[in-house]
């Protein structure tokens, strides 16, 4: 089973979430980490120009410092605060007291006039920040300037313990944050989705009968799907309603003729006069079989049918009639607009087209003519109308055997075969199927039937 | 002619058989497809007769093997699914011409006589060789308009002859077009119908309408006066 979009959405805003989260943590802590760095630079700065402005290097062998600093930490041994002095040679001239039984090298650039940063490790194994600074210090009597260097340190303990402590806080805050956001996501999904659940619903009350079809109003984007399903029910109905009607209808025109036929057989006699009542009766049975039966099978028009490409459909029924019409010579002249499409039950364009041209064919003189074309859409019409046309040069129907031909089961011409019966059932399937009309011009020169299906 | 008859109702195999007789056919009947594919295949026939809702083989799987095995003898369908979608199935499946059932027994005889004489490649029920025309529908012979009295089984000859006018028509081919398999075949009787048939048609014998071909058969010598061009 696919995974319900509920988990869809849910799995992909969560890995979203994450990898935003994610991305975002390791560049602000980063940007922090190096924002702290360059406040321990400053901070060492700032110590070694308090260190310049008290130092005295005027007196040889004395030391550079004074014995109190102003920076109380500098005093406290092991205050994770230490300064140094070196002179020229890197040898060590002052150190802070700070600095109690341990030692940290000097540091490796001692250019004057240049800070340089590092990270030392004293020999108590103290992770260190330390930044030097160079002076030259011209000493009266003294030709040539001396060189000094002054070194402050801080531990890295409190940088360490500063960053981790971000850390902690950011993560707490971001999983709060992502929390929320996908109580929020849950939520924007469950009033999302709402109108599909409720169309789901609709759809089970459908089933189960309570509701005949889907009332209520849907977002825009389930329109379609809500006013498809609706159509899909009806055409449902329509079907099922059509087979009952026909079967209804059948069973009721099926009993008279059945009760003639019992109560002639009764009688028992069997002269020419009572054999063709008997076989009256049974035409009358097979008409009403073959017309109600073609009726139920009517598909009708519909919004789902794929459609169907009307010339090739038709050039195979007239390929059929060729060949039953063999003998009689007849031209079939098929002239079909490529575009034509019906949107409907192939079997019921079949039905129509055969039955139409069939008869055509019975009563032409040389030449049938099949013609279907596109009509121009109405305004408001989502499918255009089909329109097929069916010729012949026969001798053209009498205007009242027009009208007879149209009723229900009307027979024209009993050894035209099925003729009354076909037209009848084409109409049936053209004007309760596709709601459109057939129509009927006989001349003396022949008959032209239309038959014009609508597909909204 | 020779006729095949597959149905499986047998009622309407048996009526339809009788009728078909009465008419003067050979019939030959298979009441199930395996029987009908076999008879097909095995002997001359000249016109199939198939219920398409057979219970073994259906009726259109028979006609396609019939088809693909190479038998072109015309075949009418019998069937109860009267709608145009089976309809033009069966025709594209190689059939040529469809009932649906019910039908009147006279219908079904109208389209086996009209199959029978578009397979030899007349269109018109009236056959018409020189001064002699036979009326398929009507089953009558004239010569020059004069109406000739023939037997059942002579008319059954000269219909083939004349259907197949201008070509040679070997004994065998007519004994085999024209009997049952079950029936006796002695070729003397056919010599003495064609004898007889030659008789009265042609008295004073100076048409000599059907010619011997020594050591091969029968050939009626006057060309169809109204043949359609070749189908």
């Amino acid at each position: 089973m696919p995974l319900s979009l509920n988990s869809r959405i849910l799995v992909a805003a969560g890995v979203v979430l994450v990898a935003f989260l994610g991305t975002a943590s390791f560049a602000i802590d980063r940007s922090f980490r190096a924002t702290a760095l360059t406040a321990v630079h400053e901070r060492l700065k700032a110590q070694i120009f308090m260190l310049l402005g008290l130092a005295n290097f005027d007196a040889p062998g004395a030391a550079p410092m004074p014995e109190v600093l102003p920076d109380p930490s500098l005093s406290v041994p092991d205050s994770g605060h230490y300064a140094q002095v070196f002179d020229g040679e890197g040898d060590l001239l002052w150190r802070s007291r700070s600095m109690l039984g341990f030692a940290v090298q000097p540091p490796a650039s001692r250019v004057p006039g240049e800070f340089f940063f590092d990270e030392l490790v004293s020999s108590t194994d103290e992770a260190l920040f330390c930044t030097s600074y160079g002076v030259e210090w011209e000493t009266r009597g003294r030709a040539a300037p001396s060189i000094y260097t002054l070194q402050a340190c801080e531990g890295r303990q409190s940088y360490t313990l500063q960053v981790r402590g971000f850390q902690r806080s950011l993560w707490a805050w971001f999983s709060i944050m992502a929390a929320l956001l996908l109580m929020i996501q849950t939520a924007i999904l469950r009033w999302g989705l709402r109108p599909l659940r409720a169309v789901a619903l609709e759809v089970r009350a459908i089933e189960s009968g309570r509701q005949a079809a889907i009332t209520g109003e849907y977002p825009r984007e389930l329109r379609a799907l809500t006013r498809n399903l609706n159509a899909l029910i009806a055409a449902r109905d329509t079907h099922v309603q059509r087979y009952r009607n026909a079967l209804g209808d059948l069973a009721h025109s099926l009993k008279t003729p059945l009760a003639v036929l019992r109560s002639a057989l009764e009688a028992g006699r069997f002269d020419a006069e009572s054999v063709r009542g008997m076989h009256e009766q049974v035409a009358q049975i097979d008409d009403t079989v073959r017309y109600q039966l073609q009726r139920a099978a009517t598909v009708g028009r519909s919004a789902f049918a794929p459609p169907v490409e009307v010339a090739p459909m038709i050039e195979r029924i007239a390929g059929s009639l060729r060949k039953v019409y063999h003998a009689r010579n007849l031209v079939l002249d098929v002239q079909v607009d490529r575009a034509s499409r019906f949107y409907g039950d192939q079997g019921d364009l079949m039905e129509v087209v055969g039955n139409l041209a069939d008869n055509a064919c019975k009563w032409a003189r040389h030449r049938v003519g099949i013609s279907a074309q596109v009509l121009p859409l109405r305004p408001g019409q989502r499918r255009p109308a089909l329109e097929v046309t069916v010729e012949d040069d026969g001798p053209g129907m009498p205007e009242h055997l027009v009208e007879t031909a149209l009723r229900r089961g009307g027979r024209l011409d009993e050894s035209a075969e099925g003729h009354g019966i076909g037209l009848s059932v084409v109409r049936d399937v053209i004007e309760t199927g596709y709601g459109g009309i057939l129509s009927i011009e006989a001349a003396p020169s022949g008959t032209t039937v239309k038959a014009v299906f609508e597909f909204d | 002619m020779r006729i095949l008859l597959v149905e499986d109702e047998p009622k309407l195999l048996d009526t339809l058989a009788t009728r078909l007789r009465e008419e003067g056919y050979a019939v030959d009947l298979a009441a199930n497809g395996r029987d009908g594919l076999h008879l097909g295949s095995e002997y001359p026939v000249d016109l199939g007769i198939v219920d398409l809702g057979l219970p073994d083989i259906p009726g259109t799987e028979l006609i396609k093997r019939w088809r693909a095995a190479g038998h072109a003898f015309p075949i009418l369908i019998l069937t109860a699914r009267g709608s145009w979608e089976d309809k033009v199935a069966g025709l594209e499946l190689g059939a040529d011409d469809y009932l649906v059932k019910p039908f009147h027994t006279e219908e079904l005889l109208a389209r086996v006589r009209a199959l029978l004489r578009r397979a030899a490649g007349w269109s018109d029920p009236k056959l018409r060789c020189g001064p002699f025309v036979l009326d398929t529908s009507a089953k009558t012979f004239t010569v020059e308009d004069k109406p000739v009295e023939l037997t059942a089984f002579e008319y059954k000859v000269l219909e083939y002859l004349m259907l197949h006018a201008g070509r040679v028509v070997s004994k065998s081919e007519l004994t085999e077009h024209l009997y049952e398999e079950d029936v006796d075949r002695d070729s003397n009787v056919l010599e003495v119908i064609v004898g007889r048939l030659r008789r009265k048609m042609d008295p004073e014998r100076n048409l000599n309408p059907v010619e011997t071909a020594r050591g091969q058969g029968y050939r009626f010598r006057f060309e169809r006066a109204q043949a359609r061009p070749a189908d």
